[in-house]
């Protein structure tokens, strides 16, 4: 009997370092950080006069392969520096699902996830994804830009799923469908719908080449509130991506369909030229402009950024930049006609 | 944006289009002789194109025939054997790379290949996962795991 908890104490010693490894090999723990600094440059304008350091975003990032088939991928948000007792900040599950894996081709993934629209959405909380230090607002977040519009697709969806990566006439491609509640006025949209329809969104991408990646995406969901009655939206993307020179592109248009009148038709769209230095240093420009009724001139506005990433080192970037916003005769930018107003953002940021 | 812009963009985006049927898609060929690709002893593979072992780096193909998950894993990109990989195989500058990566990474599509800092820990780390796939330097210990040919 002793021989035999002697054998087994050394078997469990013997395989405790194993499991370890294993566990280690099956949860992959990523994540970053970003630390925000934006202040007003024109005397008169709609950003920050007072100048403000923001911390932004400190996320954890997760992998976990539960058997071959099986994966599971969340993002533990916590924004502003989250400090719930004072009811500061924002605390929340990006994303979290679960993915089946029938083969590459087909990947079901099941519960919360950024809606698959266009380039920015999926990755506008991850600013070590990309090289400004917002993402085009534009197309995400117009209400940066203008007042008056609408988002061309609710940034989240809870739901179902398809992701697959394929070769097509010699060229890989990628597609997603996502089928979700949608954007509810009530209920929240990640545990109930308020209406018997669901939103459908799909996204197609293509590798043209290794180095043009062009892609298309759809919106459409049914609306449950008293006075719209549908949202659809369709946008097109474009990534050239050269060793140095790297151009990214897209254009939305949307449609809000009103129970009483016209639908808004709105359009945004964006070109974001950059130039990768080898020292890291990567000036770029984007040009944005967000129409938020086509069928009014005057109510558009744009933003003008000329900036510079610098990896400081491995995966943590300090990025600098200026906005120039400016608007339409009929925008909330028009108060500051002709001139509109520039506003610098400064971001540290760290991919880990 | 005027009918003229809306023009102008519907060109550019439908000339974009048009490259991308027209385009022929020429991917990378081969791996450099100073590497080897490595497996678990237990998979069953002879050979790999070399746009799948493109593919496996770039998460687009992430299961074996057998149903395994692949499991891949390189030296560090900023190392010769890494930048030699990325710049040769993946036609990728070390950039390229991670920013392709942190674009997939961060939106839940899937984890990073493993880095290491040399082929012995690399070949350690696919002598115990069966669904590994390896880049190492010609000359490392190979025998505890299967060197695989890459065919065109």
């Amino acid at each position: 009997m002793k021989h035999s908890l002697f054998a087994i104490a050394l078997l469990l010693a013997a395989s405790r370092p194993a499991t370890a490894q294993e566990m280690a090999d099956r949860i992959v723990i990523n994540g970053y950080s970003n630390f925000e600094f934006s202040k007003q440059l024109s005397k008169d304008g709609l950003g920050d006069k007072n100048g403000s350091f923001d911390a932004d975003q400190f996320d954890l990032v997760f992998n976990i392969t539960v058997s071959e088939r099986v994966r599971v991928a969340a993002d533990l948000s916590w924004e502003h520096g989250t400090a719930t007792e004072d009811g500061r900040g924002n605390q929340a599950l990006e994303y979290g699902f679960v993915e089946y894996a029938l083969s590459d081709k087909l990947k079901l993934r099941f519960g919360k996830m950024f809606t698959p629209f266009g380039v920015f959405n999926e990755i506008h909380t991850a600013k070590p994804a990309f090289l400004t230090v917002k993402e085009a607002a534009s197309l995400n977040k117009n209400d940066r830009i203008v007042d008056g519009g609408y988002l061309f697709y609710p940034r989240w969806g809870a739901g179902i799923a398809a992701h697959g990566d394929g070769v097509l006439g010699g060229k890989d491609i990628s597609y997603d469908v996502l089928v979700a509640n949608g954007e509810q006025e009530e209920a929240n949209p990640f545990e109930e719908d308020e209406n018997t329809s669901k939103s459908l969104t799909a996204r197609v991408r293509v590798d043209a080449t290794e180095n043009i990646r062009v892609g298309y995406s759809f919106y459409r969901d049914r609306l449950s509130s008293a006075t719209f009655t549908t949202l659809q939206s369709h946008g097109f993307e474009a990534e050239l991506n050269f060793t140095s020179v790297r151009v990214l592109g897209e254009v939305a248009f949307g449609s809000l369909g009103h129970r009483f009148g016209k639908a808004q038709r709105q359009v945004g769209w964006y070109i974001q030229p950059s130039y990768h230095l080898k020292n890291g240093w990567t000036p770029y420009l984007r040009f944005e402009k967000i129409n938020p009724d086509r069928d009014i001139s005057g109510m558009g506005g744009r933003d003008f950024i000329v900036g510079v990433n610098i990896e400081l080192s491995k995966n943590f970037q300090l990025k600098i930049e200026n906005n120039d916003f400016r608007g339409g005769a009929k925008s909330s930018l028009a108060k500051f006609k002709g001139k509109g107003y520039h506003e610098l953002k400064a971001a540290l940021v760290l991919g880990f | 944006m005027g009918p003229r812009t809306f023009r102008l963009l519907s060109w550019a985006f439908a000339l974009l289009v048009g490259l991308a049927v027209a385009a022929p898609y020429t991917m990378a060929q081969g791996v450099d002789r100073s590497l080897r690709v490595v497996v678990n002893k237990e998979n069953k593979l002879a050979s790999l194109s070399t746009d799948d072992l493109n593919r496996i780096f770039l998460g687009k193909k992430t299961l074996w025939d057998s149903g395994v998950r692949i499991v891949p894993a390189m030296p560090e990109e900023e190392s010769p054997a890494g930048e030699t990989f990325l710049s040769g195989t993946l036609k990728k500058s070390v950039s390229q790379f991670r920013a392709y990566w942190k674009r997939l990474l961060f939106s839940g599509g899937g984890a990073v290949p493993k880095v290491f800092r040399n082929s012995s820990q690399l070949i350690d780390f696919v002598a115990r996962n069966p669904g590994a796939i390896a880049v190492v330097e010609t000359g490392g210990d190979e025998d505890r795991v299967r060197v695989i040919e890459i065919s065109d």
